[in-house]
């Protein structure tokens, strides 16, 4: 119950932080505007007081029904202790998010024709698979096609990056797909 | 007019240029659709470049061909994987997926199949009947004021379907509504939350924003749980609805073409609201209410008769009077003024070949879909069977195409990743992320209507219910608004006296 409890209010303190700072920056383009006498703000600080009013409806409420839920006894609170995620996969979970954006950080600087390839490897052994030669397989398949529909086929001008070494072989690779 | 769309046909079928174009259309809008992480809008944008080499009347007739195709092709991705391939695809996500995971995906398909046709077919006969008509009743019913109204209507209606309870349903809605403010204001084009980016102050791009909450999430959610040991990859099934499933549905049918139709005219609004629409109203009229979101045949059926209906009707505001009914259309805008040609009522004494050649092309691609889709009933489903971690990188990257080759900016691809963790967050704490995309498609008309309604009635709110579209529309959404709000604290109360006993 406390756990909900928590969850609760952390989800109002996220929407009325959402709210009120939003609220504060529409402070930065209250100009009359001539012709329309309601401005710039009005449609926007309508949709963040309707906002603040649900969330806080919606806290009541909830709270409300978790204040008559009988407290969880101790065999709960040990059952819930025990269901925590170990380690391990928490951080699996955290790098599937990580490498793609890592993936994304490096796409302008060294390109996509060389970065990709090694993204799919280590993304497809990431998310489990651990046979060396199906991995090269996957990869390769799902690079190909996206060089024949994209670069081949579309003409698509998609990143060849900018740092030295990079530029010219994403280049070179480009033409040679060509 | 028979004889104009006889004509049209014979050339469409004889000319090798044109038929192959329309093949192209028609198979590429399929595919482009049913691939997660691409759609029809990615295909669009690639190809507009392209038309400058063909006629007006090709170029014009291959998006509406990819238009009819995409728009099936995106109910595919909706029901294998939860990865809508357009905004409108989103309803169908919420019963299809469902089936998907009990076994079902053949039959939502192929109910897609069916009812993408039927409501594509009557469309595009009733476009072709009634076009300049209706041109002009949209003109004079329908001005800023009923626009306001129905997107008021819409939101309300959406703010109910696809989240985990009402509350998180509004606040999903209100988000994308605030997300659509970023950018200039319609009545002034003062700057607003751009904090001095160029980027935001064209306001955010809604396709990234799209291939984010629901390609990327989708792939984050599902690789949470391939990481966790958690996910169970779904049956394949390749049975079809039988016609007394069908039948069964006819009802839904008929009344989810005519919503389809009469939204997808207006301009701007679209197979968007359509949809949404046509699933509120299945659920609402539906003996089984909360069979919904469940794996309930007949909210596939709604959704996608509904968002196929429109395709037809969206082409009438933009051929007669130049307005485009959502993504797709804007760019056949760009396609007409590549061939230095502007849509309006003229278009049709001065380039009649155009007009009847895009009419019979939507004809015979709605007719194609159902026997193309009745054989990718029979293959897509079988993508179930490819395990899902060799499909992840795949989506990932062909998302990250998609989302780079709109504009060839990065930060698109930095705005689809942060939608994509957004979404996924969302999800997990039962919020709808069908609804901040509705919200953040019509924010933008709906707060132009206003600020143009506001002027026009001299800041009157009153006069708004002179006007019978408008009270009508406004006082339906506000006690459905009010309806709902009461159910749902009712119910909570009860569920707390319930626990409590």
């Amino acid at each position: 119950m406390w756990q909900e409890k928590r969850r609760l209010w952390l989800e109002v303190c996220v929407w009325l932080a959402i709210g009120i700072s939003a609220y504060a920056i529409t402070f930065q383009f209250d100009d009359p505007i001539q012709g329309y006498r309601w401005g710039a703000t009005a449609w926007p600080r309508a949709i963040i007081m309707g906002l603040l009013a649900i969330a806080i409806l919606q806290f009541v409420v909830a709270m409300r029904k978790t204040a008559v839920t009988k407290r969880p006894n101790a065999g709960e609170a040990a059952q819930a202790q025990r269901q925590t995620p170990e380690d391990k996969p928490v951080l699996k979970v955290a790098l599937s998010f990580v490498l793609p954006l890592f993936y994304l950080l490096l796409l302008p600087r060294t390109g996509f024709y060389l970065t990709t390839p090694v993204f799919l490897l280590a993304y497809l052994f990431l998310l489990g698979e651990r046979r060396w030669t199906r991995l090269i397989q996957v990869t390769a398949i799902i690079y190909a096609i996206m060089i024949i529909v994209f670069t081949t086929i579309f003409y698509v001008p998609l990143p060849v990056g900018y740092w030295p070494l990079f530029y010219d072989t994403n280049n070179w690779l480009l033409q040679v797909y060509r | 007019m028979f004889w104009d769309f006889l004509y049209s046909s014979v050339h469409l079928f004889t000319n090798p240029t044109t038929f192959a174009i329309f093949i192209f259309g028609l198979l590429s809008g399929m595919l482009f659709g049913a691939i997660p992480g691409v759609n029809m809008l990615t295909l669009g944008a690639v190809i507009l470049p392209f038309t400058a080499y063909l006629s007006a009347s090709d170029a014009i007739m291959l998006f509406s061909v990819i238009y009819c195709a995409g728009v099936f092709g995106g109910a595919i991705t909706s029901i294998l994987f939860n990865i809508p391939g357009a905004p409108e695809n989103a309803p169908t996500a919420l019963d299809g997926y469902p089936m998907t995971q009990r076994g079902q995906a053949g039959k939502a398909v192929g109910a897609a199949v069916l009812c993408s046709s039927l409501g594509g077919l009557a469309s595009a006969l009733l476009m072709i009947a009634a076009t300049p008509l209706i041109a002009s009743w949209a003109v004079r019913s329908f001005g800023p004021p009923e626009v306001f109204s129905l997107i008021f209507f819409g939101l309300t209606v959406a703010a109910s379907v696809g989240a985990s309870n009402l509350w998180k349903g509004l606040l999903s809605v209100l988000s994308g509504l605030l997300l659509a403010t970023v950018g200039s204001d319609p009545a002034g084009g003062l700057d607003r939350f751009s904090f001095g980016s160029y980027y935001l102050l064209a306001g955010i791009a809604f396709i990234p924003m799209v291939l984010g909450f629901f390609a990327i999430s989708e792939v984050f959610v599902q690789g949470e749980k391939m990481v966790m040991g958690t996910r169970k990859a779904p049956k394949v099934n390749l049975d079809f609805p039988s016609f007394r499933e069908f039948w069964g549905l006819k009802v839904a049918v008929v009344r989810s073409m005519m919503i389809g139709f009469f939204a997808g005219i207006l301009p701007g609004i679209g197979a968007v609201l359509a949809a949404f629409m046509s699933y509120n109203e299945a659920v609402r009229w539906s003996k089984k209410p909360e069979n919904f979101g469940k794996g309930e045949l007949e909210g596939v059926v709604s959704a996608e008769t509904a968002n196929n209906a429109a395709t037809g009707a969206a082409m009438i505001p933009l051929l007669a009077l130049g307005l485009p009914g959502g993504a797709l259309t804007a760019m056949m805008l760009g396609v007409f003024q590549i061939h230095g040609m502007e849509p309006g009522p003229l278009i049709f004494i001065t380039s009649k070949e155009l007009v009847w050649t895009t009419f019979a092309a939507m004809v015979f691609a709605n007719i194609a879909i159902f026997g193309l889709g009745w054989l990718q009933t029979k293959t897509v489903v079988h993508l179930l069977r490819v395990p899902f971690h060799y499909l992840a990188p795949g989506i990932l990257l062909l998302a990250t195409i998609g989302a780079f080759a709109l504009r060839n900016l990065v930060v698109d691809v930095w705005v689809m990743f942060a939608a994509g963790i957004a979404g996924y967050y969302l999800r997990r704490s039962g919020y709808s992320v069908s609804g901040i995309v509705l919200g953040l498609v019509l924010g933008d008309i709906g707060e132009a209507a206003f600020a143009k309604t506001m002027q026009l009635t001299n800041y009157s709110l009153t006069t708004l219910m002179h006007r019978p579209v408008c009270a009508v529309l406004l006082t339906i959404g506000t006690l459905t608004l009010l309806w709902n709000i009461y159910g749902a604290v009712k119910k909570s109360m009860v569920q707390a006296e319930t626990v409590a006993k």
